[in-house]
């Protein structure tokens, strides 16, 4: 990789990191920053779709609620989905591929064709259809992005596994006793994971996509609680009016998808094998 | 003298998978009876090319790959016994060929070493402390080397962490496998001395796996030669090195080089055309290449046979 | 000697690395010829830059690494000086080069066939089907047997020693005058490796070429070689004929080295053994690279960074104590 694409590469991961480690302070201090009750309408006169100002920072939407406070709850939905998701996900799917890996054999082959079924499912029709059960609930949504997305983890880890397998330190912990459990967790997985955090962070911008497209449906979180999501859904039919509805809310689902995915990357590029160096 | 490892007709089949379903096609004879028995701190040496199965036969021995038949005991106890596993681990330990791949990258140099001793609870506290100490000691390095991680190690260095690991349990029996092939020139000179006084200082018996024959001839006691799974020839080191009498050890030899100025037009011993051969699995297996072969050595295998006084060979030319 | 019989003249070669770490003299005023007739045997251990500076003669370098100063003169023309398409020329077609990994210098989804005539069509304007027989004739010139049949084989059917000799056969296949081999039989089992040992002698004798030889074997060097220079930590510290180099070694450098290899002769003897690593504080320039690990150290050493000497006809050796 040349010196130019490498420069940019790891500006761009630490401005990612930047904003998602701002977004999780918002997020957690989410009281301290609003400056607002969030759900508290305001019906009186003039209070309605204000654009932004000095008291209410993004403007208020079409029940007198402050935008800013709003989004600054909003993060939380957004943040706890992707992280919520994305950890079951990583639980299925590292387990499956580290065990399918490892031991092989039919083992290995039920547990593969496993997971091509599950691939197959259509994660967005599987939400609609529980949720037209079960009614809106954004635990529904994080458990099936999370139980529909393990597959690509779960056939990453494998390969690691089959490769990491062969290597002579694991052949030399058999040779000094260490049972099958040591050797997977003490020294095949840590070796592995390389790969999956990267999937991991994607997965997490996947996620909060995921759930922000739900909420602008009606199908995530429910009014009168904030969604980037459904605050983006007001947003619409105040287009031309009041242009900050759809204007923040848009703009802090791509700048935090965006953040994650540079993260990401450079995770990918520093987890390469390139790291040889000279000799 | 005390045997401390006896193998009998040792046999590893691989399956050859062909096409699209996979159907097995033939087998690979990766290790084809093999009879070895190492002494009590003897080392013995085991040269072959690649694909010849010396590397199989050490994992064999330590029973990290099952035979297909035959048995090894090691200290008189056959090591296929379930009970025999845990005294195994403690009498029978391996030092790698990669100092890059044998030891695990995201463990501090201290856990890696006493990992043995982990495992089966044998020292804790202070005496693990101790145990650590003494192991650097004896490899040669520092004790800070502890908080290490391998990357931070050379090649050799890393070789020294591999062998004190291999020390930790206290075995009697060592395999190295090529321990010094990576390695440069002078570093090479370095793991050879303290594999030679490591052997002198605790009675340690090896089974020394290497294609070099210069090095193997320098540390081993005894030395077999392979060939495509079997063992053709086996004798004392420098008996070996100065009057071999296989055809095959003899052809490796001949390719052997050293580092004498008269080396400088030395050619092979002649240009091995492989003949064709009737049946595959009657007869010599190196006939196809061999330059004195018979009629007899395509229809009958030869079997291994003690010809001179601790000299053994398979070759219808000894062959009473 | 008359100079002649030099086919190629290196002269105070200086490559260097600039990598995020610092910067790393990987030659570091190297000089050698490489005579009409005779091989060259390039030796050292990893990292010493014998590799860097075969690169350099073909201006073949990766990225990070630059060639400050220096010539390479070949056929009265500066080599460093060429541009790409000049050098294009002379690539593959006057000077080639042979590496360690044939399968991984080999095309996999290309027959061989086809990737020697790929070799000879980029230099001579002939047919394919000319370009063809040629090729088969430079695979029974390399001792492949069945070239007809093998000329549709691809990479992964050959065994590892007749990769090589594809390798070899597409160096050779425009009569190049000198052919770089960079440990071309490392990866190869002994047998093996004598064979195509025994080949390049054959080809040099056959089509006089001159073959440089880089290896840290010692032995492979013996039986190629007819001169020997030895690297050390990027710089050259001992240059004469292999007779000399193996019977009369003068620097300490090349004396433990030989000996550790000699010594495995007499089973009950220690080896030799050079302590230390190599010193790769690169930023120290006055004192002998060596100084920190030689047994012949002393005050001068320290402070004086040795020249590369003539102590004898046409022995060169870079050493404070030599005199």
């Amino acid at each position: 990789m040349s010196r130019v694409t490498r420069s940019w590469r790891r500006r761009t991961a630490y401005l990612g990191l930047s904003i998602i480690i701002a977004m999780f302070i918002v997020a957690i201090f989410a009281p301290y920053i609003a400056t607002y009750n969030p759900t508290q309408t305001n019906l009186r006169p003039g209070a309605r779709l204000q654009s932004p100002s000095r008291e209410h920072f993004l403007g208020t939407d079409e029940l007198g609620r402050d935008v800013f406070s709003r989004m600054v709850y909003g993060a939380r939905i957004s943040l706890t989905v992707g992280f919520v998701a994305v950890g079951i996900a990583l639980l299925i799917g590292v387990t499956l591929g580290a065990i399918s890996g490892y031991f092989g054999g039919w083992i290995d082959i039920v547990i593969m064709r496993f997971v091509e079924i599950v691939m197959c499912f259509p994660r967005l029709f599987l939400i609609l259809m529980l949720i037209a059960f079960l009614g809106p609930n954004i635990v529904i949504v994080m458990a099936v992005i999370g139980l529909t997305g393990w597959c690509g983890l779960a056939r990453l880890v494998r390969a690691e596994f089959l490769s990491l397998k062969q290597r002579d330190y694991i052949q030399a912990a058999r040779a000094l006793g260490a049972s099958d459990f040591r050797i997977i967790f003490r020294h095949i997985l840590p070796n592995a994971l390389g790969p999956v955090y990267v999937s991991a962070t994607l997965g997490v911008g996947g996620a909060i996509l995921t759930e922000s497209a739900l909420s602008f449906l009606g199908l995530g979180v429910q009014i009168p609680n904030p969604s980037w999501g459904n605050i983006l859904t007001s947003g619409m039919s105040y287009i031309e009016s009041a242009w900050w509805l759809m204007l923040f809310p848009g703009l802090a689902i791509l700048i935090t998808v965006l953040s994650y995915n540079l993260v990401g990357e450079a995770l990918r590029d520093l987890t390469d094998p390139r790291l040889k160096g000279y000799e | 003298m005390a045997t401390i490892v006896e193998a009998r007709n040792l046999k590893k089949y691989f399956q050859i998978e062909r096409g699209l379903l996979r159907k097995t096609a033939g087998f690979i004879k990766a290790v084809d009876a093999i009879d070895l028995t190492i002494k009590k701190a003897e080392i013995m040496g085991l040269v072959g090319e690649s694909g010849c199965g010396k590397t199989t036969v050490g994992k064999l021995l330590l029973n990290l790959i099952k035979p297909d038949e035959g048995e090894v005991r090691i200290g008189g106890v056959d090591i296929s016994e379930k009970h025999a596993d845990i005294d195994l681990k403690k009498k029978a330990q391996i030092i790698f060929q990669d100092p890059y791949g044998s030891l695990n990258p995201r463990m501090k140099v201290e856990d890696i070493i006493l990992e043995g001793i982990d495992i089966f609870k044998l020292y804790t506290g202070k005496e693990r402390n101790k145990r650590l100490r003494r192991l650097l000691d004896i490899v040669g390095l520092a004790f800070s080397a502890k908080n290490k991680y391998p990357h931070q190690f050379s090649g050799g260095e890393r070789q020294r962490i591999g062998i004190a690991r291999a020390l930790s349990v206290e075995p009697e029996f060592i395999i190295c496998d090529e321990p010094v092939s990576s390695l440069d020139v002078s570093i090479r000179a370095q793991v050879l001395n303290l594999l030679k006084d490591l052997q002198e200082e605790f009675a340690l018996s090896y089974l020394f796996i290497s294609h070099d024959l210069n090095v193997v001839r320098y540390i081993s006691d005894r030395i077999a030669v392979m060939y495509k799974g079997k063992i053709v020839e086996k004798a004392e080191s420098g008996k070996l090195y100065y009057e071999p009498l296989h055809p095959y050890t003899k052809y490796l030899l001949s390719a052997n080089l050293s580092a004498e100025p008269k080396q400088r037009f030395k050619k092979l011993a002649y240009e091995a055309t492989e003949k064709d051969v009737a049946d595959e699995g009657k007869g010599c297996i190196f006939y196809p290449l061999c330059p004195v072969s018979r009629n007899i050595c395509q229809e009958i295998n030869p079997s291994f046979e003690e010809v001179e006084p601790y000299h053994y060979v398979a070759c219808h030319l000894y062959n009473r | 000697m008359n100079s002649n019989s030099k086919m190629l003249k290196l002269r105070n070669l200086k490559t260097y690395f600039y990598t995020s770490a610092g910067i790393i003299k990987a030659c570091d005023d190297v000089s050698f010829d490489i005579e009409k007739g005779r091989n060259l045997g390039l030796v050292g251990e990893s990292g010493c830059g014998k590799t860097i500076c075969c690169l350099s003669i073909l201006n073949l370098l990766p990225e990070e690494a630059k060639i400050l100063s220096g010539e390479v003169i070949f056929e009265n023309k500066n080599l460093l000086k060429l541009n790409q398409n000049e050098l294009r020329k002379i690539r593959g077609n006057k000077i080639s080069m042979v590496f360690q990994e044939p399968m991984t210098s080999l095309n996999p989804v290309l027959t061989i066939g086809e990737q020697i005539t790929e070799a000879i069509t980029a230099h001579k304007d002939i047919s394919y089907k000319q370009a063809k027989n040629e090729a088969i004739e430079l695979l029974d010139k390399v001792k492949i047997d069945n070239p007809i049949q093998r000329f549709d084989d691809y990479p992964h059917n050959l065994s590892g020693g007749l990769r090589q000799r594809v390798m070899i056969a597409m160096a050779i296949s425009c009569k190049p005058q000198i052919l770089i081999a960079d440990e071309p039989t490392t990866a190869l089992d002994v047998t093996i490796q004598a064979k195509i040992l025994d080949l390049l002698d054959e080809l040099q004798d056959k089509m006089h070429l001159s073959v440089l030889l880089v290896s840290h074997d010692f032995g492979v060097i013996a039986r190629l070689a007819d001169k020997v220079a030895v690297m050390y930590a990027g710089e050259l510290v001992e240059y004469a004929e292999s007779k000399e180099i193996f019977n009369n070694p003068l620097h300490p450098y090349t004396q433990d080295l030989l000996s550790s290899v000699k010594q495995l002769k007499h089973k009950d003897k220690r080896l030799t053994t050079i302590k230390g690593t190599v010193d790769r504080t690169y930023r120290i320039t006055n004192r002998c690279k060596f100084s920190s690990r030689c047994r012949k150290v002393y005050d001068r050493c320290k402070k004086h960074a040795p020249n590369l000497i003539e102590i004898k006809p046409s022995h060169f050796v870079r050493c404070n104590r030599v005199k």
